[in-house]
């Protein structure tokens, strides 16, 4: 996982700390490169008592720690432990503490390292199936900068035509695929103006992406929470469906 | 005509269908089934860019099947020869059920003799005013401009760029 930024870890305790004239003992940090265990790890062991908001894409949630343990997570659909495995099957995002009140109520009775082992073990699950059923990793073209992503990713990468990033700009991010990729960034973001301007003539706001098929291929566009987008073209066989529902499509 | 008109109204027996209407190759709109909130006017300003929205995901001289996600609407495009069908639909529409339609209505628009409708075509872009590309790209596009059944010779676009219909 991917943390763009995790300066503000401790800026609660910080500012307030500053406010009062106190000074709190610890460092503010930024990390790059961090997965969600090793984050659940140290707040765990730490035995912090506060909350956590994750965003992945168009998917957030949020778990809460106390006494040493993840006792609360939610998502828009799911609670509880359910939700814990949602938010650790997530592959990147960024993480920032929130001021989302502790339930009562503990909703995760496993102790954070089954919680761990569990989730790692849906992973392996995943990965055989996905390995059978042809899923797409889009890892290697959403996060530009993470080369062992992209190693994770080279076995699915087969599947992916094409793939293209544009931030909030217009600037090219990510290009890449054999076929004319810088053509298909152009393609892509000219694609999402000229639907952004068919839902103003009918009235319909609020563009979110896009799907084409084709004989050959399979398109999904996005535009991201950041005023970006992403798009991808990949072979028919491909299963966009996590990718889809990731992105809120 | 009529035969146009049953097979769009047949779309509506999907739950969550708003409407439905066909365009020709150029973005003309030939048949509708819409309700009256929306006017000619817009759907004559919508037909191009749709066309150019196709145009521009197509590849090797496929054209795309495209679903265009919104807030609470979809804009669903099924191409056909010479012709395209969009349908307006709710959020939540059942898409099994609406592509079914689809198929129905695409096999009764392909049995049908378009000749006539396509003959008494609009110019596209003549009653909306310039619906030109020029706003977006800077440059205008001439199949905005363009008139059916015209002898001047339609530019086609790939991916945003004119390219020969040799």
């Amino acid at each position: 996982m991917t943390t763009k930024t995790l300066a503000s870890l401790n800026a609660e305790s910080g500012t307030r700390g500053q406010d009062s004239g106190v000074r709190q003992v610890g460092f503010d940090a930024k990390l790059k490169h961090v997965t969600l265990p090793d984050l659940i790890q140290m707040e765990c062991l730490a035995g912090s008592a506060r909350s956590l908001r994750i965003v992945s894409g168009k998917n957030s949630g949020y778990l809460m720690f106390s006494g040493g343990q993840v006792v609360h997570a939610m998502t828009r659909a799911l609670r509880g432990e359910a939700a814990a495995l949602e938010i650790l099957s997530w592959q990147y995002g960024s993480v920032e503490p929130c001021s989302l009140r502790l339930s009562d109520q503990r909703t995760i009775a496993k102790k954070w390292q089954e919680l761990l082992m569990l989730a790692a073990q849906r992973s392996d699950e995943g990965a055989s199936e996905g390995s059978n059923v042809t899923e797409l990793d889009d890892a290697e073209f959403l996060s530009a900068d993470e080369p062992e992503m992209l190693a994770v990713a080279e076995r699915k990468r087969q599947k992916v035509i094409r793939a293209t990033r544009l931030n909030a700009r217009g600037e090219v991010v990510v290009a890449r695929g054999e076929e004319d990729p810088e053509g298909f960034a152009e393609a892509s973001a000219y694609a999402a103006r000229m639907a952004h301007v068919i839902g103003d003539l009918l009235g319909m706001d609020g563009f979110r992406g896009l799907e084409w098929t084709l004989p050959d291929r399979a398109g999904i566009l996005y535009l991201e929470e950041n005023g970006g987008m992403a798009a991808l073209e990949a072979l028919p066989q491909a299963d966009l469906t996590g990718l889809r529902r990731r992105v809120g499509l | 005509m009529s035969n146009f008109s049953e097979s769009l109204h047949g779309l509506r027996d999907v739950e969550g269908l708003v409407g439905s209407f066909v365009l020709s190759e150029d973005g003309a709109v030939l048949l509708r089934d819409l309700p009256a909130m929306f006017t000619s006017e817009g759907l004559a300003e919508v037909g191009p860019r749709i066309t150019r929205l196709r145009e521009t995901l197509s590849s090797d001289g496929a054209s795309a099947n495209v679903v265009i996600r919104y807030a609470d609407h979809k804009l669903i495009l099924r191409p056909l020869p010479e012709i395209s069908i969009v349908a307006v639909a709710e959020h939540a529409i059942n898409m099994a059920q609406l592509k079914m339609a689809l198929n129905l209505a695409a096999k009764a628009l392909a049995r049908a003799d378009l000749s006539g409708v396509l003959a008494s075509a609009p110019a596209v872009g003549t009653s909306a005013g310039p619906a030109t590309a020029r706003s977006l790209t800077g440059e205008a596009t001439p199949s905005a401009q363009s008139t059916l059944g015209s002898s001047v010779p339609v530019q086609r676009y790939y991916r945003g760029r004119p390219v020969s219909s040799a």
